[in-house]
């Protein structure tokens, strides 16, 4: 006996022939029912018992597979063409203010030389700089001359070795990367906890 | 929350799910007390062997009991559950050895043992020729027309659970059954 007989209303249409393939399916269904067997629910109870907890939210639909991720997808497919819209807006109006100067007269020209000038002379050491100031600035601000940093770069190269174990300890004060990892650390053992248990 | 309260019964399902949900493992009990056999039917007319329908059922609720993070409460967990348990069903049927139709014939057989042999023989040809012919309908017919009559659901739940407009989904009952007519009308003609 099924929950929902069929009704002829269920197609929108009139046909006896389909009528009577749903009939047959009805009849197969009727014909095909059988009593589980009686320990059928303590299996699945055992099978239950076996499994570790659910997994939950974001976690939970990660597991689920691509058909759980739809509404996220599409959250994120949104954002991405925001985020690439944003891009191309920013990108070509720095197309725009680069082509406008040089289609203009004369004094146009003048702007575009001058900045170049200027990343010429200071990042040209600065490229080769960079990696040591990020250490020098530790022993920069007692000295205090980073106002010279350009001209004090070669010699810095040179102290790195030897302040290697001085920006350890500012690292600790200062920046907070170590002690951001130390927190980052400390969580992530309670979740393992957590999914271990 | 609800789990020290639906122990008293008269709890709907999307109460038991959300006691599942925050780990009480007794709530997903009693909806596997509900809907087990309503499960194994399902897997029964889609498997027409007895033992593949209980392994499948059992596999069903692993995976619900997996995935139940994910259920958004759109249709009743009966509907989830069918679905879920025809997919694996039809994961199973497709796993499945060649020969193992000659397994259900004496299974039907042990059924009943007083019948006909030569009618037995026939009625489980029959019955193996649609559950054929349902099977090898493409999506998403086959699963709009084993959700409306193996799994017995209403066509208003099975747009719920699909996610799929109702009159989609009357669509697609509407290809499937035309699909399936020459294999029936077939069989009724014999009869």
């Amino acid at each position: 006996m099924t929950h929902h007989p069929y009704g002829p209303d269920e197609l929108d249409r009139a046909d006896p022939e389909l009528d009577g393939v749903a009939h047959a399916l009805e009849r197969y269904a009727t014909d095909a029912e059988g009593p589980p067997p009686s320990d059928l629910n303590s299996r699945i109870q055992a099978a239950i018992g076996r499994e570790p907890d659910p997994a939950f939210g974001w976690w939970a639909a990660l597991l689920a597979g691509p058909r759980a991720w739809r509404p996220a997808g599409r959250l994120v497919a949104m954002a991405a063409v925001v985020a690439v819209a944003a891009v191309g807006a920013v990108a070509l109006a720095g197309i725009v203010q680069s082509v406008r100067p040089s289609v203009g007269t004369s004094s146009p020209p003048s702007p575009l030389i001058s900045p170049s000038e200027t990343p010429i002379a200071s990042p040209s050491p600065t490229p080769t700089v960079s990696p040591s100031p990020t250490v020098t600035p530790t022993l920069g601000p007692t000295v205090a001359p980073t106002p010279d940093a350009a001209t004090a770069v070669p010699t810095p190269s040179d102290d790195d070795d030897d302040e290697t174990p001085e920006p350890s300890e500012s690292d600790n004060s200062g920046p907070g990367g170590g002690g951001g990892d130390d927190d980052s650390s400390g969580p992530g053992g309670g979740g393992d906890d957590g999914s271990g248990g | 929350m609800l789990p020290a309260t639906w122990h008293d019964g008269g709890v709907d399902d999307h109460a038991l799910v959300d006691a599942a949900r925050g780990g009480d493992r007794d709530a997903f009990g009693r909806i596997v007390e509900r809907e087990s056999a309503a499960v194994y039917r399902t897997c029964l007319r889609i498997l027409g062997r007895s033992h593949d329908a209980e392994d499948v059922t059992q596999e069903s609720f692993v995976a619900a009991y997996r995935a139940i993070g994910t259920y958004r409460g759109e249709g009743s967990v009966r509907a989830w559950l069918l679905r879920i348990a025809q997919r694996q069903a039809y994961r199973r049927l497709d796993q499945r050895r060649p020969t193992a139709e000659l397994d259900a014939v004496g299974e039907a057989r042990l059924a009943d043992p007083t019948g006909d042999p030569t009618s037995i023989v026939a009625v489980n040809e029959e019955r193996g020729e649609i559950r054929r012919a349902v099977a090898a309908l493409p999506e998403p017919y086959r699963e709009v027309v084993s959700l409306r009559f193996f799994g017995e659901l209403s066509l208003f739940e099975v747009a719920e659970v699909t996610g799929r407009p109702l009159g989609t989904v009357k669509t697609h009952l509407r290809r499937g059954l035309e699909r399936l007519r020459p294999i029936v009308a077939g069989n009724e003609a014999d009869r």
